[in-house]
């Protein structure tokens, strides 16, 4: 048995030597499928961190009338935060907020004096709102107005920023999507392309199989080194693929960076690096075996 | 033994390749046979070993029917049957040695036993200097040699020879003739399946001759006659 399998993976060695000129096409394409699908997984890595980097900078916010009491809005404070979809509130307390407008202000004479006349100060306290989805601002908007607490509160900016925060949303889920299904389009195709020209790849050794039927070979005999030559094929592409996609990142991350803040491809490359040579072994390794013994089957029937 | 048995061939829709042959081969005897191109001889010899199967009728060797042998037990039945094609059909992209150990390898011998016996047999067809040779690199003549080489390194108990000097030379073709005589001195049954006149009128040995895919003539010490 292990002299077979010494044989077996010696044979397929040979074979992906000899058959070196084909060999490098077959590589050729394992590498770009191998990087197609590298390059889709960050592609949807990056949407995806784009798209939670839009949807955290939409907010809305709650204004309570003058008169409320601080308990009050703290109350609504506790009950928004027992929301699963909330992921952050943050109250502005009257004192607070004409701070930051005298802050924002600083430079502006005529507010400054207008707010020096005014005995009290005229600004409302607010509850800035933040949830996973923007869909579900309308569901904390209708809580608020229509709740027990809708009394307290004055207005909530949801109405100006409804359109706006619709658009970011529908922008997003079709990003998401269209990546989604991009991915799909690319990786069948892609995985078509490799499988046909490994087909072709093996169709050069019809008359070999052929031959080894006739001198008495077993099936498992003949295929074992075309699927040993396939996973050859696989695990070359894989390194080379690495080879490519480590300097483009290394190339890209840092430009990027400046591009779209808060995204570095570098520092997910990295801290997936196992996972990453797994999907990259593992697709090229899988497709140049499964390729092989799909094509080899055909041409076993002598 | 071996026993064709009222063997058809009919390729679709109506072409007859064979018809109701029927003959037997004994054991360690040297059979020819002959017969125009097309007359059906290489399909009868593809039989033997499965690479075609027939429309109707047996083949048994000794007491098995190869003809009801199922796919997997078809790699046992070849590796009694060395077989010598007009074509070669070596492996392209192994070397000579390659070619005939990949033969041995196929019924599991051990690396030694292969190391020590290829190149004896190299040697016994005179191209034991040619070892690391492709096919390519080969004339025809030492092809088939190759191929006789091959057929000879598990000592089979039957070999066929499908016009192994079909695309050889005069010096060659005697060259073969005499490996052919020899294997079958040394015990081995050999059917030889050849449109040559010389070869054949040169062995004297029996000839059995077909005609539009039927037995016309079977004689023990015979002549290529049409």
């Amino acid at each position: 048995m292990i002299t077979a399998l010494k044989r077996i993976i010696k044979s397929g060695l040979i074979r992906a030597w000899r058959n070196r000129m084909v060999s490098v096409a077959t590589v050729a394409v394992l590498i770009l499928t191998i990087c197609v699908i590298t390059g889709l997984l960050f592609f949807n890595v990056l949407t995806d961190v784009a798209v939670k980097e839009l949807q955290s900078k939409v907010d809305i916010s709650a204004y309570f009338n003058v008169e409320t009491p601080e308990d009050s809005i703290l109350k609504v404070k506790q009950e928004l935060a027992g929301r699963n979809e909330v992921t952050s509130i943050e109250y502005i307390s009257r004192e607070k907020a004409l701070e930051s407008f005298k802050e924002i202000n600083r430079d502006n004479d005529v507010i400054k004096k207008s707010l020096e006349q005014l005995e009290d100060n005229p600004l409302e306290a607010s509850l800035n709102i933040k949830v996973v989805n923007a869909r579900q601002y309308a569901g904390i908007v209708s809580f608020l107005e229509s709740g027990p607490f809708g009394g307290l509160i004055d207005k909530i900016n949801f109405r100006q920023k409804e359109g706006v925060i619709m658009k970011l949303d529908n922008i997003a889920q079709s990003v998401k999507k269209g990546g989604i299904i991009l991915s799909f389009i690319l990786v069948f195709v892609a995985i078509l392309v490799t499988f046909n020209t490994i087909r072709l790849t093996m169709h050069t050794a019809k008359e070999e199989i052929g031959i080894m039927r006739l001198v008495g070979a077993s099936d498992w005999f003949i295929r074992a080194p075309f699927v040993v030559e396939g996973v050859v094929y696989g695990a070359i592409s894989a390194i080379f693929s690495l080879g490519i996609i480590y300097p483009l990142i290394l190339f890209i991350s840092p430009r990027l960076e400046s591009f779209l803040p808060g995204i570095n491809i570098l520092a997910y490359f990295q801290s997936n690096l196992f996972m990453l040579l797994a999907i990259q072994f593992g697709v090229g390794i899988f497709l140049g075996a499964a390729s092989s013994l799909v094509a080899i089957g055909k041409y076993l029937k002598v | 033994m071996i026993k064709f048995e009222k063997i058809s061939k009919i390729y679709p829709p109506d072409s007859v390749a064979l018809k109701d042959v029927s003959f037997t081969v004994e054991k360690n005897e040297f059979c020819s046979v002959v017969g125009r191109s097309g007359a059906g001889k290489s399909t009868l010899l593809k039989m033997l070993i499965r690479e075609e199967d027939p429309t109707s009728g047996k083949i048994f060797i000794d007491d098995v029917e190869v003809t009801s042998l199922n796919r997997k037990e078809l790699p046992f039945l070849r590796r009694k049957i060395g077989a010598v094609f007009q074509d070669f059909k070596l492996l392209p992209y192994k070397t000579v040695y390659e070619n005939i150990a990949f033969a041995m390898e196929v019924i599991g011998m051990d690396e030694e036993f292969i190391k020590a016996d290829v190149p004896q047999v190299l040697a016994l067809v005179g191209l034991a200097k040619k070892a690391n040779l492709f096919p390519y690199q080969l004339s025809g003549g030492e092809k088939q040699r190759v191929g006789f080489a091959r057929a000879l390194v598990y000592r089979p108990e039957i070999l066929i020879a499908d016009e192994p000097t079909g695309n050889l030379d005069l010096l060659n073709t005697l060259d073969v003739i005499r490996l052919l005589l020899k294997i079958n001195e040394l015990g081995t049954t050999v059917i030889l399946a050849t449109h040559d006149k010389t070869v054949v009128d040169n062995l004297q040995k029996r000839v059995v001759t077909l005609n539009d895919g039927k037995v016309i003539r079977d004689a023990k010490q015979g002549k290529y006659i049409l």
